[in-house]
């Protein structure tokens, strides 16, 4: 999660619950070349070793003893398909140590595009195709991976040509390259090069964008029924909810749990992206997605604040706030807005990436993510760092029809996160471990709905909430 | 000549090195764990067959004179 401040003196340190095959991708291009010619050395070996097996068979003093050609005959046979074998290993590790390079080479040249259009040409960042950088850059990169680690592509240039291909036609793939050279660097060795100017290079896109309208946060008639929360499955499960409340978009879904010892305890559910416009009647757009990375003030955050407030929680009432993707960006901004206002206890995030300001000592942090997600490194990290209070819950996404490798969609889907925080649960459980906000045996449970919403009609209906100094 | 079962033994015994070898790679992550298992399983196969020749073992004593006679 994001740096924890100067200060957090006595705070616990950051874990990693890893899940996934062996963590986060290290790997080093040259070092596959070497293994690429390795193994095309030994496959020659091997047909040399059938070569002598051949010699072997024909040698007199064998011919005596047919059981002993039998033998050779089918180890020669053995050979030969074991030699076919590595050499088809051989070719695939050359193309995908080439493809991890390219990746590299791609993200400085991507760099460097994004140098030179700030640099000369502003205006160019402001077209509206921005709006879709999130989603695009997520199916770029994943694409990239998948073609890195099948072969599906000659080349990273290719594939980089192929997925960019419609967007440039447009200019949108000018607007794309910051938050592309994070993702692209990020699938690169090592995952390792971060690119801290993100946030800053987002924040300016914000500004470049404009205010967008008004917002307001309404209660809505109806909420779903949610159980009791008891853990992170069920956390990731309210916001799951939240995406599907009568088709609407910025419902924020807020859960009361009585206890018999103590004061009640809420979940606070988030949705993440809803829509790729900027400046819409749909609050969990783009916009907020800039401003949350930038680090600004977004619309979303004061939204959640307010269906809290509304919702009647209490200053010393435990707190978990929850979120998927952009949502769990939302939370963290919630985290450090709420101040002593709330007593914030958690924050968990699937699929998200971190914003730029350190998140308060007390708060633990739980996020979140699979593997083959590129959208927690849409920050210009790669992966969730394990700041101090913090448990980064790692694993791998199911495959999908794609292949070996999972598609954009099931790796960022919420689905695969509810099942990768059913594996934290057990595992935490077995550790005699809770989330801080979740502790003890829950009572009766009720769920309220709200919504953002910059729809015109909708805000013409609800009174200002701030008047203007006299 | 040395017996080419030897010389395809000692092949097989480099080979597999080579392939152990190849699969030290620093390359952490699924992809890397499918490469590591099935160089694992390549390098079981090799060292299988290696052991198999080796096992054949010199030609049968009773042979030696007769195919000599022959020649």
């Amino acid at each position: 999660m994001s740096q924890t401040p100067p200060g957090c003196v006595g705070t616990p340190p950051g874990q990693l619950l890893d899940f996934s095959g062996s963590g986060t991708v290290v790997v080093t291009p040259e070092d596959l070349a070497l293994a690429a010619g390795s193994l095309a050395r030994a496959a020659d070996l091997l047909r040399g070793a059938a070569l002598h097996l051949v010699r072997a068979a024909v040698d007199p003093l064998r011919i005596a003893d047919p059981s002993c050609v039998a033998r050779i005959g089918w180890s020669q046979a053995r050979l030969l398909a074991l030699a076919e074998q590595v050499e088809v290993l051989a070719g695939r590790t050359a193309a995908t140590g080439a493809a991890y390079a390219g990746a590299d080479d791609s993200g400085v040249q991507l760099a460097g595009t994004l140098g030179g259009v700030l640099g000369d040409n502003p205006v160019l960042l402001l077209p509206a195709a921005l709006l879709a950088a999130q989603g695009v850059a997520t199916v770029f990169g994943a694409e990239l991976m998948a073609g890195a680690l099948t072969g599906r592509h000659g080349s990273v240039a290719e594939a980089w040509t192929r997925t960019t291909g419609e967007l440039t036609q447009d200019g949108r793939a000018a607007v794309l390259t910051g938050l592309l050279a994070g993702v692209v660097q990020g699938l690169g060795p090592g995952r390792a090069p971060a690119r801290t100017d993100v946030p800053t290079v987002v924040a300016g896109l914000r500004t470049m964008t404009g205010d967008p309208p008004p917002a307001v946060t309404v209660p809505l008639d109806e909420a779903p029924d949610l159980p009791a929360p008891t853990g992170l499955a069920d956390a990731v499960s309210a916001v799951d909810q939240a995406y599907g409340v009568d088709g609407r978009t910025g419902v924020i879904l807020v859960q009361r749990t009585e206890h018999e010892d103590g004061p009640p305890s809420w979940l606070v559910a988030i949705p993440g992206t809803q829509s790729g416009a900027l400046g819409g009647d749909t609050v969990t757009d783009m916009t907020t997605n800039l401003a949350l990375e930038g680090g600004v003030p977004d619309q979303m955050t004061g939204a959640v604040l307010d269906a809290m407030e509304q919702a009647g929680i209490a200053p010393g009432d435990p707190v978990v706030l929850s979120g998927h993707s952009q949502g769990g960006m939302t939370a963290q901004a919630v985290a450090v807005a709420a101040g002593s206002a709330y007593s914030i206890r958690s924050v968990v995030t699937f699929g998200s990436p971190t914003i730029p300001q350190p998140m308060p000592c007390e708060v633990r942090v739980f996020a979140l993510e699979q593997t083959q997600d590129a959208v927690p490194d849409l920050d210009g990290r790669a992966g969730t760092p394990t700041a101090p209070n913090t448990l980064v819950v790692r694993g791998d996404a199911a495959t999908d029809a794609t292949g070996p490798v999972p598609g954009p969609a099931a790796a960022h889907e919420r689905a695969g996160y509810e099942a990768l925080a059913r594996l934290a649960d057990e595992s935490m459980r077995q550790q005699d471990l809770t989330v801080p906000g979740m502790e003890g045996a829950p009572g009766a449970s009720t769920t309220t709905a709200y919504q953002a919403t910059r729809e015109a009609a909708v805000v013409a209906t609800v009174p200002p909430t701030m008047t203007a100094a006299p | 000549m040395t017996d080419a079962l030897q010389l395809a033994h000692a092949d097989l015994v480099t080979a597999r090195g080579l392939v152990v070898g190849a699969a030290q790679v620093q390359w952490t992550g699924p992809a890397a764990d499918r490469f590591r298992t099935e160089l694992d399983d390549a390098a079981a196969a090799v060292a299988a067959l290696a052991a198999d020749i080796a096992g054949i073992g010199p030609p049968r004593p009773w042979a030696v004179p007769i195919v000599r006679a022959l020649l």
